[in-house]
């Protein structure tokens, strides 16, 4: 299991959260929860669709996210009802990520 | 717990009704509308009120600005950070301008959007299980 660290770019303060590495989300997601805990401002929003197509305005916010000793900070992201933290394409472009299946292994390197 | 009263046409309750049959089965309006109404508040309570209407103002203020920044070469393509309801800086870099503005403005619910034709979109489509 990976973990992520989340924390206010200009504040202080950090939660962790368990992470899924999400090839399918333009964007990465932060529990809801996240937005109160670490004082998040609203910075804008973006039009989201979900998996049944349907589309909806959502605030993003500004935080730093470090995991598997990556770290990225001032990253764009968006909040819902989840305990864990999605990193999507956005951050997972920066990485090479190697899926090996058989071995029910992942590899995640800075080349 | 409590117990309220809400009056919606007929029509939306038969559409609400015939919709919740299908996606959930017989007798659990109740508790989709309980869920409608916690997402409700988890995706607007945890941001204080007083942020989220300075934040809603900000972003008004940019779409009625939208079309003046498009027809400017200065802005257009760029980002811009609006606050109380002027935009008080630009630039390419969007973290730059972030930065920027919260070192001068504080940390305040500051609206920021690309001068652009096209609303920004992006796609976070994996399904999840959830298993109960």
């Amino acid at each position: 299991m990976v973990e992520v660290k989340g924390s206010n770019p200009y504040l202080r303060g950090s939660e962790k959260a368990r992470v899924k590495l999400d090839t399918g989300a333009g964007m990465s997601v932060i529990p809801q929860d996240w937005v109160e805990r670490l004082r998040l401002m609203p910075l804008g929003v973006i039009d989201v669709s979900g998996f049944d197509g349907e589309w909806r305005e959502v605030r993003t916010f500004m935080v730093d996210l470090a995991f598997s000793g990556f770290r990225f900070d001032w990253v764009e992201v968006i909040a819902s009802r989840r305990d864990d933290v999605l990193i999507g394409r956005h951050i997972l472009n920066h990485l090479k990520v190697t899926l090996d299946g058989k071995s029910l292994a992942l590899n995640i390197e800075d080349p | 717990m409590v117990k309220t009263t809400i009056y919606i046409p007929d029509w939306l309750w038969k559409k609400f009704s015939m919709l919740v049959i299908q996606g959930k089965g017989y007798r659990k309006k109740k508790a989709v509308i309980e869920d409608l109404i916690k997402d409700y508040v988890q995706r607007n309570g945890t941001l204080p009120s007083q942020v989220v209407d300075r934040f809603e103002a900000e972003k008004d203020a940019f779409q009625d600005m939208r079309r003046e920044l498009l027809s400017n070469q200065k802005y257009r393509g760029k980002f811009v950070a609006v606050l109380n309801n002027s935009a008080v800086d630009f630039d390419a870099d969007k973290i730059a301008l972030v930065k920027r503005a919260y070192k001068k403005y504080g940390y305040a619910p500051i609206y920021v959007d690309k001068v652009d034709q096209e609303r920004r979109h992006a796609e976070i489509l994996s399904p999840e299980l959830r298993r109960k």
